[in-house]
């Protein structure tokens, strides 16, 4: 193939969108970066050069333990739902296992499962709140009629308190488990059925449960999968932000609203959009962090016989 | 030869053992059964009582959530379409995802394709300026795309949101097809250059045509991700007119409220969800796999 000829293919086809790109996606992205670095807020356009002042401020929000609706309590929520996708992650596991033995209706269960997954978040978020609503809801109304009002409990309530958080923020974590648990189940299901069925026949017939040549031999050889899906589940938290935010009727709440809620209200609100601009990148960093730190030292090596 | 003549007594113990075993197992088994079909009921059930509800009264909601209608309602879904406005979410959402998925589908193949098939200096470079970007979380753009749109006054229309998905989509897009186009034989592509046909003709009439099962999962994967997202178009969408149903939905709630008119809301629910699952019904195999593949190459 000549030469010239080459080039009138690669730049045609690739100048478009890599502009597109650049000027949309990764000069924002870097100047995201850039704004944290500066003072600026309001809809001027002066913005002050302040070295790692957000930073430091963000630092302060964290640590002080004065200042008590801060940060600090919305990170605590993030990590609550870090929490329930671990919870979610273990049971997608259990499901995947289960549904990988083909139980009577299985297809059934796994298309059930996913479906959630495909729903957008605010579409949840009204879902349930229609279903757990107090007076009329599905859930209540049929604890009331089974005798169980002991039960009904204000299951969107962010003043009922529960232990550490309040109630609202457990159903919030319910949600985000019932939202998510297909996803790691379709993950997991396919990472399962690529493990040889001879490994596991071998274990049974020496003598292994089922349950047990899971645990042994099934997986550490998917170590690989719990491993990615672990960091997702990292980003996953730390992205929380339309559950909350349509679920407890677009306000700032300060027993539900997570880290992003606040950078939202903090950006497009108070218009603090130097500050805003740090929160995220905090997040961007420890997103970072958390996938290095799996790769490098979560040193379990995917075992391969 | 006591070793190779076992006594009785240890077979039985051992037969005894496999089948405690056994029984224990079937006991789990039969409890792992009841747990999916309790799951599965907290899935199906809110869904089927939503969409018997939406053919209800707002009083009957309320005095008996749980019966039947007495009488169907078709008068919500009339006022649900009109008066909640879902028919302008509903245009929005296909206008916004139709051309979005135009726009990263047509740029993300062809990207992907020179990036699969033409060794040139930067290859690689331009593959992972791509690719980094997937690391990157899309919050972090919000500001100053914000800013960028309204400087050039895209800000608050359909064209922000199409722009801003079409570029966001790039990568994962580029990611999977590029892997896919890899695996695709080169001997048609040459064989056709020799039958003379241009580089052109060989991507739009040979390589299209071969890619589209991948190409397929691609589009339905990033049509379920423009279709739902929220955020971006949060912060930018203000006028009702140019809504998607992301923040229709998010407005249910709240129109509801003022309103009280329950079964109008319902019915608003379900007809917004119709495309949802109908794309569900159809594209449901291919999602898995979609995402199997992009989370676990990843």
């Amino acid at each position: 193939m000549l030469r010239r000829e080459k080039w009138k293919i690669i730049i045609p086809f690739i100048v478009p969108g890599l502009i597109l790109f650049t000027v949309f996606t990764m000069y924002p992205s870097l100047r995201g970066i850039y704004v944290s670095l500066f003072k600026w807020s309001g809809m001027s356009q002066n913005m002050t050069y302040i070295g790692l002042d957000n930073f430091a401020k963000l630092f302060r929000e964290l640590t002080d333990p004065m200042d008590f609706y801060n940060l600090r309590t919305y990170l605590s929520h993030n990590l609550f739902m870090f929490a329930w996708s671990l919870l979610t992650m273990f049971l997608g596991l259990i499901i995947a296992a289960i549904i990988n033995n083909k139980p009577f209706a299985h297809n059934v269960f796994r298309v059930t499962f996913f479906f959630p997954n495909v729903l957008a978040l605010p579409a949840i978020a009204v879902l349930w709140s229609m279903t757990l609503n107090p007076s009329f809801g599905l859930v209540n109304t049929a604890l009331n009629s089974l005798g169980l009002q002991n039960l009904a409990l204000p299951w969107m309530s962010l003043q009922y308190d529960f232990p550490l958080f309040k109630l609202g923020l457990y159903t919030v974590g319910f949600i985000g488990f019932w939202a998510g648990v297909g996803w790691y189940m379709i993950l997991f299901l396919a990472a399962i059925q690529n493990v040889p069925i001879e490994l596991i026949e071998a274990a049974i017939i020496d003598g292994a449960s089922r349950a047990r040549a899971f645990w042994t031999v099934t997986v550490p050889l998917i170590w690989e999968t719990v491993r990615t899906v672990l960091v997702f589940a990292v980003i996953g938290v730390l992205g929380s932000f339309a559950l909350p935010f349509v679920l407890f009727e677009r306000q700032p709440q300060k027993h539900s609203d997570m880290i992003l809620n606040y950078y939202y209200w903090q950006a497009f609100v108070n218009n603090n959009w130097g500050y805003s601009a740090a929160i995220v990148v905090g997040i961007f960093i420890v997103t970072l962090a958390a996938s290095i730190i799996s790769y490098r030292f979560f040193g379990r090596e995917t075992v391969q016989y | 030869m006591t070793t190779a003549n076992p006594s009785p007594a240890f077979v039985v113990h051992k037969r005894r053992k496999v089948t405690l075993s056994r029984i224990s197992g079937k006991a789990g088994w039969v409890l792992a059964q009841v747990f999916l079909w309790i799951f599965l009921a907290t899935v199906v059930f809110p869904m089927l009582w939503t969409f018997m509800t939406s053919f209800k009264t707002s009083r009957e909601l309320f005095s008996a959530p749980w019966s039947l209608p007495a009488e169907i309602q078709w008068a919500n879904y009339a006022r649900a379409w009109d008066k909640m406005h879902v028919s302008t979410y509903l245009f929005n959402s296909i206008f916004v995802s139709a051309t979005s998925l135009f726009g990263i589908m047509t740029l993300g193949a062809m990207i992907a394709y020179a990036l699969a098939r033409y060794e040139f200096p930067g290859n690689r470079v331009v593959y992972f300026y791509f690719i980094a970007a997937m690391m990157i979380p899309g919050f972090l753009s919000l500001i100053p795309a914000w800013f960028l749109h309204r400087s050039i006054g895209t800000l608050g229309t359909p064209w922000g949101l199409i722009i801003q998905y079409t570029a966001g989509s790039l990568p994962f897009t580029i990611f999977l097809l590029q892997s896919f186009f890899k695996t695709l034989p080169k001997e048609l592509e040459e064989s056709a250059i020799i039958d003379g046909a241009s580089l052109y003709q060989v991507f739009f009439l040979i390589m299209l045509p071969l890619a589209k099962s991948g190409l397929l999962t691609v589009a339905v994967f990033n049509f379920l991700g423009v279709w739902n997202e929220f955020m971006w178009a949060l912060v930018t969408i203000s006028k009702d007119e140019y809504k998607t149903l992301p923040l229709g939905m998010s407005n249910l709630l709240e129109t509801a409220y003022y309103a009280t008119d329950w079964g109008a809301m319902f019915a608003g629910f379900i007809l917004m969800l119709v495309p949802t699952f109908i794309v569900y019904a159809i594209f449901q195999n291919r999602l898995a796999e979609g995402i199997t593949v992009g989370a676990l190459k990843g």
